[in-house]
C-alpha cells in the first residue's frame, strides 16, 4: 500500500497543495452485547477510513473517506486540497512535522491472542461475567465485550511514513441491584493489550458487589466535608483538570487554566504527575501520535509544580514549545488537537485505611470524579457512588447528593495522598482526600 | 439498487421467527470552523457502508462492511446469519421480531433552499460575522468558536418482512461559543440553532445580534454571584425543561430500557407518575427539527407518541423488537448512529406541552429561589432514575422577581419526584434544546423544549 500512499500524497502536491497528509485507519472490531443477564447481540463491524490534511498557503482542507479504494482516495485528497485553497490562511500555522530518524517500538502493542480471539471465546467471556455478577446477588446485568484491532499509517508529504499495529480487548459490565422499592446501580470496566490480563469475572463481581454495597443510600444535609477520592475517582478527576489546564492549545486559546503557571506551586508537594505513552501494555500506549510523531515521556506536574504544556505540532510550533507529541485525532475527520495518553500520579505518605480512619465525617467517592464543567473551572456534579464516612468509618451510601467547588480549590485542597497505586493497564493512581468542599445535600 | 438488495434476502430462506434486514448508507457533509479569528478547519465527510442484522432462532448477529459490492453484501448477510445463529445457541433471553409489518415507501427531503447549493465562501463569511461580533464585544472574551455543519445521507432499508424504504435525512447546525475570563474566573456559554429545514433557517437567524448577545451574557457571568448550594425551588427555561424532559423522562419511556429492566417506568403504564398539569410527547414528524425524519432505521414511518396525559404515563418508544414483545404498535423510534451500528431505541423531538402560566406567575409561585437558564446538557441513570445537568447560568428568585445573576451550576433530582413537585408549568412553549443524544456509544441528532417549568426541591450543586 506504501506506493499508493506515495501517489496519494504525490497527487495532492500536483495539484497544487503545499503539503499534504493521509491518516488511514483498517481495522474490525467484535462486539458482544450483553442486555438482561444475558446475550443480547454479536457485532462484527469494519473500522476503516481514510483521513487527508492539506494546506495550501497556510489555508488547510480536510477530507474524509470510509472506502479507502485507489479512486476514492484520490477523490478525496482532490477534496481536501480544493478545500485547502478556499480556506483563509491560518497565520499561525508553520508546518506539518517531520521527518523523524528513531521511533519508539513498544512490545505488545498488538497481541496475537487478541487479534486472533475468536467470537465464540469472547462470548463466553461475556457469560463468565455475567454468570460471575450472578454468583452472590440476584441482579440485573447488562454491557458489553468488545475485542478491536486497527491498522494506523501516517504518511506526509514531508516525509512522516509511520504504521503501527493496536488491539485490546475492553469492557463494560453495569449491574442494577434491587431491594423492595430501593434501587442501586453500579458498574465495573476494564481495557487491556492482552488476553492473559483481561479478567471478565472480576468485571461480574465488581459491579455486582459495588451495586449492592449502594442499596440503602440516604439523602444527607447541604454542609462543607472533606472528601476521599478513590484511585479512579482521582485518575479521572486530575487527568481531567491537568488535560484542560496545561493543553497547548488551550494556552493559544486564552482558556487554559494554568496558562502562563508553569514553575508555578499548583498543587500538594508530593504530587508528580506524568504522561507516559511509552509504558510496556499500556492501553494508553503506542509508538506515534496522530500525526506520526515518536512518543515520548512527559513530566506534567512535580511536586506540586505545573512542568510543560502538552502539544501538537501545531502549538509546539505557534508557542515556541517542544513538540511533546500529544496529537490526538478523536475520529478519523477531526483536526488533531493536544491531548493527554497515559497518566501516572506517584504514591504519597499515607496508607488508605488511615486516610478513611482519620477522616472524621466526610464522604469517599468510589470511581466517581469531581470533573470541571461547562468549559470553566467551576466543578458541580452528582456524586454517582458516594459513601458517607463518620467518626473515620464508612456509614452509608449517599443519594441526591453534589460537590460544588473550583479546580483551583480542589487542587490547594489536597491534603493526603495514599503510598497505595493502582495500575490499570498503564494509568497509575493513588487515592487522594480533598479537606473541603461544598455539599450540596438531598436532605 | 433496492431491488438489488431484496433480491439478496429473497435468495436465502428465513423460518417463520427469523428475519434479516441490509440498510445500505450514503452519506456526506462539511463542517467550518473559526476559532479565535482564525480558520479552524474546513473539513469534508464521506460515509459509504452497509449494516446487515439477522435474528436465528432468537439470536442477533450485525455485520458492518465499508462497500456496496453485491457480493460482499451477500457475503455480509451470510456472516449475520452464523453469527446470530452462535448468538442463539449461548443466549438465554430470545430476540423477538414483529410479524406482518411491512412497510413500502420512498422520502425525499424537499428543501426550500438546499442547504448543497450554498458555496462554501457563503458559509464561511455567516460563520466569520457570528465568530467576530462575540469575539470583539470585549477584550475579556478569551476564547470564541463559531461552526457550520451540514449532513445530508440517503438510507435503503430492506427486510425480511417485506419492507422497502429509500429515505433521506439532512440536517444543518450552526453555533457560537464564547469563553470569558477574568483571573481564574472563566464563564463558558453557547448558542446553537439546530434544523432539518434548508438554508432558509440559517438566513432567518440573525448571526450578528445573536453574536452580540452571546458575548454580553458571557461578560455579565464573569461578574455573577456564584450559586447557592442545596436543595431549593426552582424555575427552569425552555431549554433546561428540553434536557430535563429528555434526559429524565425520555430516556426511561424507551421501550428497550422497560424490557432491560433498566427503567424506573417499568410496570407505570396507565398509572399517574407526574402532576396532572405535565403532558409529554416525543414527535419526530414536527417539521424542520433536529430530531425530525419521515422514516427510522428500521424502514418504520416515525409518528408523534403520546407519552404523558395530565400525570399519567401513556406510551412507550419503540423499535420492531420491542413492540413485538410488549405486544404494541411500532412507534418509529428505531434509530442508527450509522450503517456501523444496530439500531436502538431513541426519542426525536421530546417535549413538555404548554400550560398555562405566564413566567411573571412562575416566579411569583416560587417566591424564593433560582431561575436556571441555558442549558449544557446532562445524563440520567435511567435504572435508579437520578438525572443530573447544567445550566450556563441564571438568576436569584427574590420575592417573586429575577434578582441577581448567577454562575453556571448544575443540579440534580429522581425522575419521578421532580415531575410530581412541579407546581406550574408555563405557556410559551420552545425547542430551545437541538443536541446530540448518546446512548449505547451511538450519537443522534434531538431536539426537545416545553415552555418553563416551576418545581419545588431541587438540588443545585452551587459552588
Amino acid at each position: 500500500m506504501g506506493n499508493n500512499y506515495h501517489k496519494a500524497i504525490n497527487y495532492g502536491l500536483k495539484k497544487g497543495a503545499d503539503q499534504v497528509e493521509l491518516f488511514v485507519l483498517e481495522g474490525y472490531s467484535d462486539v458482544v452485547q450483553l442486555e438482561k443477564n444475558a446475550i443480547k447481540a454479536s457485532e462484527s463491524k469494519s473500522v476503516t477510513g481514510l483521513g487527508v490534511r492539506a494546506y495550501t498557503k497556510k489555508g488547510l482542507g480536510i477530507a474524509t473517506t470510509s472506502l479507502i479504494d485507489e479512486d476514492s482516495t484520490k477523490d478525496i485528497v482532490n477534496k481536501a486540497v480544493k478545500l485547502s485553497k478556499l480556506s483563509p490562511p491560518d497565520k499561525l500555522f508553520k508546518t506539518l512535522p517531520g521527518p523523524f530518524e528513531k521511533y519508539p517500538a513498544i512490545d505488545g502493542l498488538s497481541n496475537e491472542g487478541v487479534s486472533n480471539l475468536s467470537a465464540d471465546k469472547l462470548t463466553e467471556m461475556a457469560i463468565h461475567a455475567i454468570d460471575s455478577a450472578l454468583e452472590k446477588h440476584d441482579v440485573v446485568v447488562s454491557g458489553n465485550l468488545t475485542r478491536s484491532h486497527a491498522t494506523e499509517t501516517i504518511y506526509n508529504s514531508l516525509g512522516v511514513e509511520v504504521t503501527q499495529n493496536l488491539s485490546s480487548l475492553s469492557g463494560v459490565i453495569f449491574v442494577k441491584a434491587e431491594k423492595k422499592d430501593d434501587i442501586a446501580t453500579s458498574w465495573d470496566y476494564q481495557k487491556t493489550r492482552s488476553v492473559k490480563e483481561f479478567d471478565p469475572e472480576r468485571m461480574g463481581s465488581t459491579a455486582s458487589e459495588n451495586a449492592i454495597s449502594l442499596l440503602g443510600s440516604k439523602k444527607i444535609k447541604s454542609q462543607e466535608l472533606p472528601i476521599i477520592l478513590d484511585y479512579r475517582g482521582s485518575l479521572d478527576t486530575l487527568s481531567s483538570i491537568i488535560s484542560a489546564g496545561l493543553d497547548a492549545f488551550e494556552v493559544i486559546l486564552g482558556t487554559a487554566y494554568f496558562k502562563d503557571r508553569l514553575g508555578e506551586q499548583i498543587t500538594n508537594e508530593e504530587i508528580t504527575l506524568i504522561d507516559n505513552p511509552l509504558y510496556l501494555g499500556g492501553v494508553g500506549s503506542s509508538n506515534f501520535d496522530d500525526e506520526g510523531v515518536p512518543h515520548k515521556e512527559l513530566t506534567l506536574i512535580e511536586a506540586g509544580v505545573a512542568k510543560a504544556y502538552f502539544s501538537n505540532s501545531y502549538c509546539a510550533n505557534v508557542l515556541g514549545i517542544k513538540n511533546t507529541g500529544h496529537a490526538s485525532k478523536g475520529s478519523l475527520s477531526s483536526k488533531p488537537h493536544p491531548d493527554l495518553t497515559q497518566i501516572q500520579i506517584s504514591p504519597g505518605s499515607w496508607a488508605v485505611d488511615e486516610i478513611i480512619a482519620e477522616t472524621k465525617k466526610g464522604l469517599y467517592l468510589k470511581d466517581s470524579s469531581l470533573e470541571p464543567s461547562s468549559g470553566s473551572p467551576n466543578i458541580s456534579v452528582l456524586i454517582d457512588q458516594g459513601f458517607l464516612i463518620e467518626n473515620g468509618e464508612i456509614s452509608h451510601p449517599l443519594k441526591e447528593t453534589m460537590v460544588g467547588t473550583n479546580i483551583f480549590d480542589l487542587l490547594k485542597n489536597i491534603n493526603a495522598i495514599s503510598k497505595e497505586v493502582v495500575n490499570e493497564s498503564g494509568s497509575i493512581s493513588p487515592a487522594i482526600r480533598i479537606a473541603n468542599a461544598k455539599i450540596a445535600g438531598g436532605e | 439498487m433496492l431491488d438489488k438488495i431484496k433480491h439478496i434476502l429473497e435468495k436465502h430462506s428465513f423460518k417463520t421467527g427469523d428475519f434479516a434486514d441490509i440498510r445500505l448508507q450514503k452519506g456526506s457533509g462539511t463542517l467550518i470552523t473559526i476559532q479565535n479569528g482564525r480558520p479552524e478547519q474546513i473539513n469534508y465527510e464521506k460515509e459509504i457502508g452497509v449494516g446487515i442484522r439477522a435474528l436465528i432462532d432468537g439470536g442477533w448477529g450485525f455485520v458492518s462492511i465499508v462497500s456496496f459490492d453485491l457480493t460482499e453484501i451477500e457475503e455480509a448477510l451470510q456472516k449475520a446469519i452464523k453469527v446470530a445463529q452462535a448468538t442463539a445457541k449461548k443466549t438465554t433471553e430470545k430476540g423477538m421480531m414483529i410479524e406482518d409489518f411491512a412497510v413500502v415507501g420512498k422520502h425525499k427531503v424537499n428543501y426550500k433552499k438546499n442547504p448543497r447549493d450554498i458555496s462554501i465562501e457563503q458559509k464561511y463569511e455567516v460563520v466569520q460575522e457570528y465568530e467576530k461580533v462575540t469575539r470583539e464585544y470585549s477584550d475579556k472574551i478569551v476564547s470564541t468558536n463559531a461552526s457550520i455543519k451540514e449532513w445530508f445521507q440517503k438510507e435503503i432499508i430492506v427486510n425480511t418482512l417485506g419492507t422497502k424504504v429509500e429515505t433521506e435525512y439532512g440536517n444543518l447546525n450552526l453555533a457560537c461559543m464564547a469563553t470569558s475570563r477574568e483571573g481564574d474566573t472563566m464563564q463558558n456559554v453557547y448558542s446553537a440553532m439546530g434544523t432539518t429545514n434548508g438554508w432558509e433557517e440559517v438566513e432567518k437567524l440573525n448571526v450578528t445580534e445573536d453574536g452580540l448577545q452571546l458575548a454580553k451574557r458571557a461578560i455579565e457571568l464573569l461578574k455573577a454571584k456564584k450559586p447557592p448550594s442545596g436543595k431549593m425551588d426552582i424555575v427552569m427555561d425552555q431549554s433546561l425543561v428540553g434536557v430535563y424532559v429528555h434526559e429524565s423522562f425520555g430516556h426511561a419511556e424507551e421501550a428497550d430500557a422497560i424490557l432491560a429492566k433498566d427503567s424506573i417506568l417499568e410496570g407505570k403504564m396507565g398509572k399517574k407518575i407526574g402532576c396532572e398539569l405535565i403532558n409529554i410527547y416525543d414527535d419526530p414528524t414536527l417539521p424542520g427539527l433536529r430530531g425530525s425524519y419521515f422514516y427510522d432505521s428500521e424502514g418504520t414511518k416515525a409518528i408523534k407518541r403520546d407519552l404523558v396525559k395530565d400525570g399519567v404515563q401513556t406510551g412507550y418508544l419503540h423499535s420492531l423488537e420491542t413492540a413485538a414483545k410488549m405486544d404494541a404498535k411500532p412507534n418509529g423510534a428505531a434509530r442508527a448512529m450509522n450503517f456501523n451500528y444496530r439500531p436502538i431505541v431513541r426519542m426525536g423531538n421530546t417535549y413538555i406541552d404548554a400550560g398555562d402560566s405566564s413566567f411573571e406567575e412562575l416566579l411569583e409561585l416560587i417566591k424564593n429561589g433560582v431561575y436556571l437558564e441555558k442549558s449544557y446538557g446532562g445524563y440520567v441513570d435511567t435504572a435508579k432514575g437520578e438525572f443530573y445537568f447544567s445550566a450556563q447560568g441564571g438568576h436569584i428568585i427574590r420575592n417573586g422577581e429575577l434578582a441577581e445573576a448567577i454562575q453556571n451550576v448544575s443540579m440534580s433530582g429522581l425522575c419521578l419526584e421532580v415531575l410530581q413537585r412541579t407546581v406550574a408549568v408555563g405557556k410559551d412553549l420552545r425547542f430551545d434544546f437541538p443536541g446530540s443524544c448518546g446512548k449505547q456509544s451511538q450519537w443522534v441528532p434531538v431536539h426537545a423544549g416545553g415552555p418553563p417549568i416551576a418545581v419545588k426541591e431541587i438540588v443545585v450543586g452551587g459552588q
